[in-house]
């Protein structure tokens, strides 16, 4: 099979998944027994002709079946709705979060990937030797603690007890935001070349980031060890061994390239998991994502950005899972794609 | 077994941790110094509901862990360390439901899906994708929300995210052991399907549901703590380690105690679970075993 | 595997603990002001809107106060007073019913066009017309003009019929919905459309007030810098910008004021004692008219026995009035003798302002036997039937209320559940369903009039009370508020909220807890802070030093 043959394939096979995430999404959040309309109407002071208007504009007077479609026919039209909380289309919320979230996902790959493949290369390569002792209790405490914890504690110590790190936001208080280019505060202000807000938002990403990025890196790590071990171990690792190429060559040559790919594909698939601990850290460091979007939406029952935020998620998951199978095919040639 | 563990020091850690929490879950009732009281109360439906209770007192507010309070009290009054080993019953109750029930349905659709393969294969896995394809996190935070609190809900909010990991592990286990010879063997004998499935697949598929079982005690517990956390799991007032580091969370400038603790009692657990399951994969895991 | 990984794992164990622990080591810096010009608030919400036809929430109001201006105004912390903003002087006819307004001269919209009586009647018809989709606020100027009652007489003389005579006129235009818009800039995007915001204006504003939108990031921050062309002039002390700050999380916006970054922020009453002791923070307690009260559902489906006004008696008495003013609001409420709070006209009508009610657990017992809710073998009232007591997940304060009135009815045998829920579905329980026995509930004011609170209390449903919907109806209640509520002779009125009080505090619906504060606790730098209960903040007022 061709590679863009395989790539249509699979973006086909995203229509039924996506449908059922609109099931899923559209169920769980009408079984609540609660009332967004008087809510957003103002609780006890609605007036009520406004709560009849968000009633109807929301469709709530009609059978679930019937809102379900009416749903449907909305994001056909790329309409997710309004949010309630933020009097505004959920996907004007969405493209402004977005960025932001993405800036700090990607910043917790940068952290956690390389940290994380470095120290499981050092602790098979030093098996057994302090250095992998060190390595691997950190990775079994890294995924072994509350993200929301870790969180809480570093933000305590570091911009409280010691305050030598920013405790919340992207930016300092008095900058202004870099010109929006990507929306990325980091890649905009070196495109605009404002080194103020650079070093700002580098310097406000380090907590946020390491901490969304701290149980990735341990899962990294962990996997890289056991697959780096496992790959050197094996005879084609032993016949270059054996060759009397030196033990660097080895390694990056031949056994890397190898252990590389499972931890790739963890890598793919830890994007989902970043973007889940995203709600928890977003919302303590007050960092103005989709991750606290979300957190706000589930407490004050906004329906439709539930629902927005679970659909793209679930879009960026599907895609960035679609890209590690590719890149997975580019590293190791013996996969085919679609080879099931 | 035991002497495999013996091979393997920190799964040997871990299962020391395990069996010193769940000795604190069963004995909690002696180690404790403050107890709640469980008060049965009519719910919504008309059903009744046992409701946990802790004393209050609010001259007893913030005091800084010392010989009576061993981890201090917290904005009630409540004695911390009490309810942080109250907290492992539930923790425990939670972990081990969730993965139970999940991994019944994962087992019984998964091993469905495998042996019949065709048409409910098909349909079972298209519906695993779809809950596989939100991240677990986000889609127990939505279920959870619209169950509303209670510890219960929690655990269905959790069993309905973690079934599809079961049943894909089952189903690809299936398929590899359904070609085995002796599976052949014994369809030739003219055993039927039900008995193959329940007598030679499922038991062969044991060890690695055993390793992600294990891990996922740990895994369910983060997240439940995560739900109550940020106001969707425990009710109030109970002993759940995530809700009380959330309310603990306000007083931390002034009650470093209130959140710290309730954390390290989940780091220890989860940390107990993963040294195990991670003690269980050397074990069973042949390649590994060197 | 090996013994050196074990001590070094139990090690590191060790020192992370030590670390968590070392949080007990207090250490005091010296905070600098840090700038000087720009003053940053840290709250929580957003605001929803910077439209003034359609915003009524105190978010939205944060912004607009300080963007836009009215035809009055109130100065400082006077809220009897009104004083001149684009009108310079005022008339009203004898009976009350027209009002000629007298319009500043070259005031200047943030964009450059000039105000003139235009853009007054624009403002206010677009308001009548627009009928704010999205809040319902229109209502207050609805109650008393229609598309007719606003004439141009010339560029700068206005005139106002109302379609009754009103005494709250001047408030209701002094409030933000009476705020003044520039015509040509509304038309220019989008125009008025009935029934329709405007999604432009709610985002752009421009008024003729002293700051002006510099950018709002939606949930993230708003920041306001100076007009140059306001007409009051930049004489005097003022900043130059104004950040506000929405940080969902208490903890984030007490770190901000304790380092120095927050000049203002609102920090939950709970909290307050770690902010007060902080050299350089101020803490001060304002009277406002945030009421606190626990309302009981004379209809409940689970239960009949909140219909029996004796056992709401009871739980009058049985509630602990102190431990929640001391331990829930840690000491920054006072008592209410009713529904109209301390400060408002005709408080003392209730009961001379003494509450009716005390906390007196021995009272309530004898109460409940007398109306024969005796204890049963169990020590159970009611046959061990449950008290439902809800409050809106997140709030600390009705949490802890909740939590202590459990202890004490259960110190009288009355058994009650605890539960939590996020606000839209307590509203849906409250409004749709009579599944509730009692939910903690509060108020704040829409303008200083003590219709505005004892109406929606205790009038019952029938003439368009009950905002709580608690269930309660007392036809002579009814009569005595409708009374008060269009008398304009104050004898009138304070008899008829008398006469009402000594009727409904004896058959309650409601818990009256008590009366907020109000506070804001600031670094010291700040200057020129007040509170006014109408208005909660100027910016043009405040500078840092």
């Amino acid at each position: 099979m061709k590679t863009w043959e395989y790539i249509v394939r699979r973006l086909l096979l995203l229509i039924p998944v996506l449908i059922g995430v609109t099931i899923i999404t559209f169920v769980i959040s009408h079984v609540i027994p609660a009332d967004p309309a008087i809510a957003f109407a103002g609780g006890p002071k609605a007036q009520p002709e406004t709560i009849e208007r968000i009633r109807e504009e929301l469709h709530l007077n009609e059978p679930l079946l019937v809102q379900y479609f009416y749903y449907l026919n909305d994001l056909l039209h790329l309409n997710f709705g309004k949010s309630y909380l933020e009097s505004r289309p959920v996907l004007e919320s969405i493209t402004q979060y977005f960025p932001a979230t993405f800036e700090l996902t990607i910043f917790a790959m940068l952290i956690s990937v390389p940290l994380g493949i470095l120290g499981g290369i050092i602790s098979a390569i030093r098996r057994n030797k302090l250095s992998d002792h060190i390595t691997r209790i950190i990775a079994i405490l890294g995924y072994s603690m509350p993200i929301f914890w870790l969180a809480l504690m570093l933000q305590y110590l570091l911009a409280y007890q010691f305050p030598i790190l920013p405790l919340e936001g992207r930016l300092s208080i008095g900058l202004i935001a870099p010109q929006s280019i990507t929306g990325l505060y980091v890649i905009d202000s070196i495109l605009t070349g404002n080194i103020n807000t650079l070093s700002a938002s580098l310097y406000h990403l380090i907590l946020p980031s390491f901490t969304l990025g701290f149980a990735t890196m341990a899962l990294l790590l962990r996997m890289t060890r056991s697959s780096m071990l496992e790959v050197m171990g094996m005879d084609y690792v032993r016949t270059a061994r054996a060759k009397g190429l030196s033990e660097r060559v080895v390694i990056m040559k031949h056994a890397l390239r190898n252990a590389l790919i499972p931890t790739i594909t963890v890598s793919g698939l830890q994007f989902g998991a970043l973007l889940g601990g995203a709600v928890l850290t977003e919302s303590i460091f007050n960092w103005p994502g989709m991750g606290r979007f979300a957190a706000n939406a589930v407490m004050g029952l906004d329906f439709n950005s539930v629902m927005g935020f679970t659909i793209i998620v679930a879009i960026i998951y599907v895609i960035a899972n679609l890209i590690v199978d590719l890149l997975y095919a580019v590293i190791d040639p013996r996969v085919k794609l679609g080879g099931e | 077994m035991l002497h495999l563990f013996r091979r393997s020091l920190l799964s040997m850690i871990g299962l020391i941790l395990i069996l010193f929490i769940i000795f604190i879950a069963i004995f909690a009732p002696y180690l404790a110094i403050q107890h709640p009281t469980y008060v049965e109360v009519s719910t919504e439906q008309g059903t009744r509901r046992i409701e946990e209770r802790w004393d209050i007192n609010f001259q007893d507010k913030f005091i800084p862990p010392n010989s009576e309070h061993y981890f201090g009290t917290d904005d009630f009054g409540r004695d911390i360390y009490s309810m942080v080993i109250y907290g492992t019953q539930i923790s425990l109750k939670i972990c081990l439901m969730v993965v139970f029930s999940a991994t019944i349905i994962g087992i019984i659709l998964g091993g469905i899906a495998g042996y019949f393969g065709g048409k409910i294969d098909e349909i079972l896995m298209r519906v695993t994708d779809v809950f596989l394809s939100i991240p677990y996190l986000i889609l127990a935070i939505a279920v959870a929300a619209a169950l509303g609190r209670s510890i219960e809900n929690i655990m269905m909010a959790l069993v309905l995210v973690w079934w599809p990991q079961y049943a894909r592990l089952l189903r690809g286990q299936v398929l590899s052991i359904r070609e085995n010879q002796y599976v052949e063997a014994a369809r030739s004998i003219g055993a039927n399907n039900w008995r193959i499935l329940f007598r030679h697949v499922i038991p062969n598929s044991f060890a690695p549901l055993l390793v992600q079982i294990t891990l996922d005690l740990g895994a369910v517990l983060l997240v439940a703590a995560g739900l109550s956390f940020i106001g969707l799991g425990a009710p109030p007032g109970t002993a759940e380690w995530g809700l009380m580091i959330s309310s603990g969370r306000m007083h931390m400038f002034h009650s470093w105690w209130y959140a710290t603790f309730p954390g390290l009692a989940i780091v220890i657990t989860v940390l107990g679970f993963n040294l195990l399951g991670d003690g269980i994969r050397d074990i069973t895991d042949p390649k590994l075993r060197r | 595997m090996n013994k050196k990984f074990c001590i070094l794992a139990i090690g590191i164990c060790l020192s992370m603990t030590l670390t968590a622990f070392s949080g007990c080591v207090e250490e005091s810096t010296k905070i600098e002001l840090k700038n000087p010009d720009t003053l940053v608030y840290y709250t929580f919400g957003d605001a929803k809107t910077l439209d003034p036809a359609d915003a009524y929430d105190s978010a939205s109001a944060e912004g607009i106060f300080s963007i836009y201006e009215g035809l009055i105004t109130y100065k400082g912390d006077d809220l009897d007073t009104f004083y001149p903003s684009l009108a310079t002087s005022w008339d009203v006819s004898e009976d009350s019913k027209t009002w000629t307004f007298n319009l500043r001269e070259g005031v200047k919209f943030s964009n450059g066009n000039d105000f003139t009586a235009e853009d007054v009647k624009y403002s206010f018809d677009r308001v009548l017309t627009m009928n704010s989709p999205e809040s319902g606020v229109a209502w207050i100027l609805q109650q008393s003009m229609d598309l007719d009652s606003t004439k141009i007489i010339d560029d700068y003389t206005i005139e106002i019929n109302l379609i009754e005579p009103y005494g709250g006129f001047l408030s209701t235009i002094a409030y933000t919905v009476g705020f003044i818009v520039d015509k040509d800039y509304v038309e220019e995007h989008g125009g008025i459309v009935a029934d329709t915001e405007n999604e432009y204006l709610k985002l752009n504003p421009i008024g003729t007030g002293p700051y002006m939108v510099d950018h709002w990031t939606r949930n993230t921050e708003l920041v306001l810098v100076q007009n140059p062309d306001y007409w009051g002039g930049w004489d005097g002390k003022h900043v130059k910008k104004v950040v506000i700050k929405y940080a969902n999380e208490a903890a984030t916006r007490i770190l901000a004021l304790k380092n120095g970054d927050a000049d203002i922020a609102v920090i939950p009453n709970e909290n307050l004692e770690d902010v007060e002791d902080d050299e350089g923070i101020i803490v001060i307690a304002y009277d406002s008219f945030d009421l606190v009260m626990a309302e009981m559902n004379t209809l409940s489906d689970n239960s009949m026995y909140l219909a029996n006004p004796e056992v709401r008696r009871a739980l009058c008495y049985a509630f602990n009035y102190q431990s929640a003013i001391d331990d829930a609001y840690v000491g920054y409420m006072s008592r209410v003798a009713g529904a109209i709070p301390n400060g408002m006209p005709y408080y003392d009508s209730q009961n001379n302002g003494v509450p009716v009610y005390d906390y007196d657990l021995e009272e309530a017992e004898q109460i409940l036997d007398e109306a024969g809710f005796t204890l049963n073998e169990d020590d159970q009232r009611f046959d061990g039937a449950t008290i439902r007591i809800f409050y809106n997940a997140g709030n600390t304060e009705r949490y802890k209320m909740a939590l202590s009135f459990q202890e004490e009815l259960n110190k009288i045998g009355i058994l009650s559940s605890v539960i939590a829920e996020n606000w839209p579905q307590l509203l849906h329980r409250m409004y749709t369903t009579a599944d509730w026995d009692l939910i903690f509930i509060g108020w704040g004011p829409d303008y200083n009039d003590p219709d505005d609170y004892v109406f929606p209390f205790v009038a019952s449903s029938d003439v368009n009370g009950d905002t709580f919907n608690t269930g309660y109806k007392n036809e002579s209640v009814d009569e005595y508020l409708l009374e008060g509520k269009y008398s304009a002779d104050p004898n009138v009125r304070e008899n008829a909220y008398k006469n009402a009080f000594d009727i409904y505090i004896q058959d309650p619906s409601m818990i009256y807890i008590g009366q907020r504060q109000f506070i804001r606790p600031k670094r010291d730098w700040v200057q020129g802070y007040y509170y006014n209960p109408v208005r909660d903040w100027y910016w043009y007022d405040y500078y840092k030093e």
